[in-house]
């Protein structure tokens, strides 16, 4: 290839990236630029212009693509300010749908359960990424349209520290009454309705009344009242709280996830149905909470100096 | 600290490679003698930036253009338009504000 060549080949590249209007001049143009660039390289290196001089003109000149940016900029269906947000969203969406996708209660053990399991999750996962994409494209081109849309409004910010006393006493009760229900639902509920559910209707299973089962949950579950009567008496949460209540409420919403994929919770087939349905849901909520707890923590913000900093400034 | 000084410099520079390009523009230039102006001066300007900065500077009507193919090659002429001298007016009087201001922070 001669020189003229390359010239030809980089300027087809740049332009054909360029908005049909405008290509054909910039071609033009570029064309012209590049060959006086060229010629002028040869004459004063006292040679004729050949492919190497060329290459290295329009290798100066950047890649196509980023030499075609400064000529039109490119749209962006994801900008870099845009990554962040992104991916938080994708992540969470990724996990929900696989909690989403998850076997029916009981039947997580049957075969093909998993992989079916496996690939409802990986379709909604990239069907949300899809929506992700067209959402995030549609906001850039307003943006394109319009800079002012979208401005960043001011919100109160909420001191995640702050706790209502009253608020997780009662938190505290209700987990303590889900306690009792949880150790005996038979006669709690029996008592509740008046009689019209049998306390045999609701009564566990032997395996799951052994000491593998049941008695895990009620670890958590005490030490979750525990957290909620620490923050009542300490009025406000501390961060060792409030990590302990993220891992206390893993584990409980495992211990929920656990008994639904195993079942044989309830000897009643109508009560073991209805049971695991309720775990399940449990489970996921809980996870779900967790979650968004863990991405607060992540991104929490209490302004303070850096220490080390600090006291270089303080020196200074 | 050395490695932000290139950085930085180049910062400082991007701020008035359009000053620098309207000021060669009063009289027409097309691409590759306008970066030997510029060159010349001291002020390079890789053609990478260069060349699409003249297209912008047309497309928002600070500079004029036009084609002479009367030479060995098709060559495009920029001179400033008559908006982009007023606008080049102004810039020169905020560039000499900046640098009395500059100055009297640097000293």
């Amino acid at each position: 290839m001669d020189a003229d060549g390359v010239i030809d080949s980089y300027v087809h590249d740049v332009a054909r990236r360029l908005p049909r209007d405008r290509r054909n001049d910039v071609a033009y143009e570029l064309r012209a630029l590049l060959a006086d660039d060229v010629r002028s390289r040869a004459e004063a290196d006292g040679r004729a212009p050949d492919e190497a001089l060329a290459l290295d003109v329009v290798r100066g000149f950047g890649r196509p693509a980023e030499t075609a940016a400064r000529y039109h900029r490119p749209f962006a269906i994801l900008q870099p300010s845009d990554t962040w947000t992104f991916v938080v969203a994708a992540l969470a969406g990724g996990a929900l749908a696989g909690l989403l996708s998850s076997p029916p209660p009981g039947e997580a053990g049957a075969p093909g359960a998993a992989a079916g399991a496996a690939q409802r999750s990986s379709t909604a996962t990239l069907a949300w990424l899809g929506v992700l994409v067209l959402l995030f494209a549609a906001k850039n081109l307003v943006l394109r349209r319009r800079p002012e849309a979208f401005a960043w409004r001011p919100r109160p910010v909420r001191d995640r520290n702050a706790a209502s006393r009253a608020g997780n006493a009662a938190i505290a009760a209700v987990l303590a009454a889900y306690l009792v229900l949880y150790l005996a639902p038979g006669p709690v509920v029996a008592a509740v309705t008046g009689g019209r559910v049998a306390a045999a209707d609701l009564r566990y299973t032997d395996s799951f009344t052994g000491d593998l089962r049941m008695p895990w949950l009620v670890v958590p579950l005490v030490v979750l009242i525990a957290l909620q009567l620490a923050v009542v008496v300490a009025g406000r949460w501390r961060p060792g709280l409030r990590w302990a209540r993220i891992l206390v409420t893993i584990c409980t919403a495992t211990q929920f996830g656990w008994h639904a994929k195993y079942g044989a919770v309830f000897e009643n087939p109508d009560a073991e149905r209805a049971g695991l349905w309720v775990a399940a849901w449990t489970a996921g909520v809980l996870m779900v909470l967790a979650g968004v707890e863990l991405y607060r923590e992540y991104t929490r913000v209490d302004p303070a100096p850096e220490p080390e900093r600090h006291r270089d400034h303080v020196a200074a | 600290m050395d490695a932000a000084l290139p950085k930085l410099e180049a910062e400082l520079r991007r701020g008035v490679v359009v000053l620098a390009v309207l000021s060669r523009l009063r009289t027409p230039q097309y691409g590759y003698s306008l970066r030997q102006a510029l060159d010349a001066g001291g002020m390079p300007i890789e053609e990478g930036t260069l060349y699409p900065l003249l297209r912008r500077l047309e497309t928002q009507g600070v500079l004029e253009s036009s084609w002479r193919t009367d030479a060995s090659s098709p060559r495009r002429y920029y001179r400033l338009s008559p908006a982009g001298e007023r606008l080049y007016g102004e810039l020169r009087e905020t560039w000499r504000r900046q640098v009395d201001v500059l100055d009297k922070l640097l000293d």
